[in-house]
């Protein structure tokens, strides 16, 4: 709209300048600010006249904003198209607000909202839920596990102690199980003595009359060569003697075994009975 | 009611904050008002990061913390697991004695079946404890060395929002820039993190095998050591 691109300029040209009144207005002193204001104040109340007229006028087909990119993406410097131009923000610093304020109203109608990016949104939203959540169970676990290990440490101690308590135990059947062992040579002792007595009682007896039998058979073995002996001793004295008292008649002599012998050594007798 | 404090540059929406009194476009209001907005977004958006990096950066502790936890729970059921191997040798031990004490001919049936032996492979046990749950480790290590942004905890860095509100195109290459790199420890948050999650589910399952055995073995010892008791009560008749 050519029309209204020029009215821009001439716009933009009647606001710089009311800014400049605005500036010059805050740089005097203040005692002259009334006389400034007083000089001032009628031109000023026209400018402003004509301003919103004329915003009055073209407001409405500004706001149509098709044609004006409405994505406020940072990155890219503005994008404003011609037709924003007409919203004329004038910027009154400490007078006039109304003026402001009507222009604030024509702006909001007028002002391209920041986009909702839909997606984008949806996803961080998720990512916060899920976030929420993941905090909660963690925390969910770790509750559980400090519960859990009170009871892991119940658990371990019980063990320990049972542990000790069946060493101890066990220690004790060692004992036992020694002094039984202590016994052994006592058992072993009385029952050798209870065995073995009567076994070498019995065996005792046998012995001693073997050894009476043998000793008697002994015995008289021994009398019996005694008394061969002696007898052999005695008949040879005797022979001795008959040999001195007949030598004429010949040696030889009978027994009543009818046995005799010659010779020249002696007699030769068999032994009777 | 001021909606900024300098005008809207055409090129540069977010010109110098110098009050620009060039004359040129006069879209204060509007694009003040929109300026505005996109701080408050801002400030929206970099409170909400930096509640969310708040809560990684916690959930992330109190997983370290109970990984530690479990770590040491485990040492625990080790030790629970020797001192029932050991009961069990003991009670071996015992019924030997039990058979030598009950009959003559026990020290005979003894001579003849074997010494319980004391065989623990002490080294052995050793080198697998210094393996014991590597992954678990392995996240609770990367997860402390995680470099921190320097000074406060992410959590508790408060961002001025009236710094956005500046309209100035540096500010707001700051604020880009923050906000990357909040999303990018929110990523490595988030990593760390799944890494921490993973070796605790394998240390659970683990000393979930862990605590089946024990219980066996609980149950076993148990019954031997009831019937043991009986035998001894018995030959003391």
């Amino acid at each position: 709209m050519p029309a209204v691109r020029s009215s821009n300029g001439f716009l933009q040209q009647l606001k710089a300048t009311m800014r400049d009144m605005d500036r010059t207005r805050q740089q005097i002193r203040d005692e002259d600010v009334e006389m400034f204001d007083r000089k001032v104040a009628p031109v000023r109340e026209e400018a402003f006249r004509a301003v919103s007229e004329f915003m009055e006028m073209y407001a409405e087909p500004m706001e149509p904003l098709g044609d004006v990119e409405p994505v406020i993406i940072p990155h890219q410097p503005g994008k404003q198209g011609g037709a924003k131009k007409t919203n004329r923000g004038v910027e009154r610093q400490d007078i006039s607000p109304d003026v402001s304020t009507v222009h604030l109203e024509q702006e909001q109608k007028q002002l391209p909202s920041i986009p909702q990016d839909q997606p984008a949104l949806q996803s961080w939203g998720n990512l916060r839920e899920d976030l929420v959540e993941l905090n909660d169970l963690i925390h969910e676990f770790s509750t559980m596990v400090h519960e859990q290990g009170e009871k892991v440490d119940r658990i371990q101690d019980h063990v320990e102690e049972a542990h000790g308590n069946v060493q101890s135990g066990v220690k004790e059947l060692g004992k036992a199980a020694k002094y039984k062992a202590a016994m052994f040579p006592v058992a072993g002792a009385l029952i050798g003595g209870v065995l073995g007595g009567p076994i070498g009682l019995v065996a005792g007896l046998k012995i001693g009359a073997g050894a009476a039998v043998g000793g008697g058979i002994l015995g008289f073995a021994g009398g019996s060569m005694w008394k061969k002996r002696q007898s052999k001793q005695l008949d040879i004295e005797l022979d001795k003697m008959s040999d001195r008292q007949s030598q004429s008649y010949p040696d030889f002599k009978t027994t009543p075994s009818g046995d005799v012998t010659q010779s020249d050594t002696g007699y030769h007798r068999r032994p009777s009975a | 009611m001021a909606y900024g404090r300098g005008t809207f540059d055409k090129t540069n929406p977010f010109a110098d904050e110098d009050d620009d009194l060039n004359g040129q476009d006069g879209d204060d209001g509007g694009w003040d008002l929109m300026r505005d907005e996109l701080a408050t977004r801002q400030g929206n958006i970099s409170r909400s990061t930096q509640r969310c990096l708040g809560a990684i950066a916690e959930s992330e502790r109190v997983g370290v913390a109970t990984a530690e936890e479990l770590l040491h729970q485990r040492e625990q059921l080790e030790r629970t697991e020797k001192n029932l191997d050991k009961i069990n040798k003991d009670l071996d031990v015992s019924q030997r004695h039990i058979t030598s004490i009950k009959s003559m001919w026990g020290g005979v049936i003894n001579f003849f079946k074997k010494i319980p032996q004391e065989s623990p492979p002490v080294a052995a046990e050793e080198e697998t404890k210094v393996q014991a749950a590597p992954k678990l480790r392995q996240a609770m290590e990367a997860s402390q060395n995680q470099p921190r942004p320097a000074g406060e905890h992410p959590a508790l860095q408060l961002r001025d929002e009236s710094r956005y509100a500046q309209g100035t195109s540096q500010s707001f290459q700051k604020w880009n820039a923050e906000y990357e790199d909040n999303l990018d420890d929110m990523s490595t948050g988030l990593g760390t993190l799944k890494s921490l999650a993973l070796g605790l589910n394998d240390e659970i399952s683990e000393q979930n095998a862990m605590l089946d055995r024990l219980g066996d073995k609980t149950d076993k010892s148990e019954f031997r050591i009831h019937g043991t008791n009986k035998e001894m009560r018995n030959m003391l008749k």
